[in-house]
């Protein structure tokens, strides 16, 4: 037997669609309602890497996939992280 | 089926690696995440510096076609996602007309970009355009950096469009099946990347007006 991972039932792949859906329309309305850091950045980047993180290991599979492919992603995100720290220790205060 | 996966029809394909092309394709989407990555940090940059020019900016942009257009990608996704499942369970017509659904979806978001452009290109706004070094540092960095990223995009859309349509007539014509699905599922993995970075472009350029 191959080492294939299990495909979800339709219906799950049904809900997580209509969760990403209500995440949009809730990142819409958060930017409308917050203003500033709350509501222009913090939020919708926040309510973004929930729906990214739905899409990643639902539709991507990666809930379901080993340790090796998890990895990836992660390595990925921490390798942002970084570059993100020393730009903004640098750009944040000129 | 042998027990390491080999048929007959095997045999005449070479081996196929299911686990090591998966891995392939997920390297591969990082270093697509990487390209855009240093977009987002680009923009991250300027947004401090220019932070009121943006948010001015931001707000010229049409806010309904956005989200049309983020929903259109989030659909596109389960489609893709099912015609996978459709394809594991045998399905081989189903897993056709989703991946064509997918396509169709992926052609709307390209239109929707289209008037949208236009939209900007009519009022004289436009890459090293006279219109937009006028307007001053913020917002001529703001949309160079929109331009340039929602067309990178574009173009992913293209060649992810063009990747499907080329993957559905593989499907549609047996060459992919359940017990050979690699090929499907990569392209699918693809599809949802470029979702996933719609999904941050989104808030990034039309979310702060």
């Amino acid at each position: 037997m191959s080492e294939e991972s299990r495909t979800l039932r339709y219906g799950a792949y049904v809900l997580v669609w209509a969760g990403l859906l209500l995440l949009t329309l809730l990142t819409v309305a958060a930017s409308r309602v917050f203003a500033g850091v709350l509501g222009h950045v913090a939020l919708p980047l926040l309510i973004a890497t929930v729906k990214a993180g739905l899409v990643v290991f639902f539709f991507m599979h990666l809930k379901y996939e080993r340790g090796i492919f998890r990895s990836i992603p992660l390595a990925v995100v921490l390798v942002f992280m970084v570059l993100f720290l020393f730009l903004f220790s640098d750009v944040a205060f000129r | 089926m042998t027990s390491d996966g080999f048929d007959g029809r095997e045999r005449e394909k070479g081996h196929r690696d299911y686990t090591g092309s998966k891995l392939g394709m997920w390297l591969f989407l990082a270093t697509e995440v990487f390209f855009f990555a240093a977009l987002f940090l680009l923009y991250a940059a300027y947004r401090l510096r220019y932070a009121e020019g943006f948010r001015q900016a931001s707000s010229s942009l049409s806010l309904f076609a956005g989200t049309v257009n983020t929903a259109v990608l989030i659909t596109s996704s389960l489609t893709a996602a099912l015609s996978v499942a459709a394809i594991r369970r045998g399905r081989k017509n189903h897993s056709t007309l989703l991946l064509l659904t997918t396509v169709g979806l992926g052609a709307v978001f390209l239109v929707n970009k289209y008037f949208e452009w236009q939209d900007k290109f009519s009022h004289g706004i436009y890459p090293d355009s006279a219109v937009l070094a006028g307007l001053g540092g913020a917002e001529s960095v703001f949309y160079g950096l929109y331009f340039f990223t929602t067309g990178m995009h574009a173009l992913h859309v293209i060649g992810g469009v063009a990747l499907l349509c080329l993957v559905a007539a593989l499907v549609y014509t047996g060459r992919v099946d359940g017990q050979d699905s690699i090929r499907l599922e990569n392209s699918v993995l693809y599809w949802h990347l470029v979702d996933v970075i719609w999904i941050y472009i989104f808030p990034l350029f039309y979310l702060i007006g």
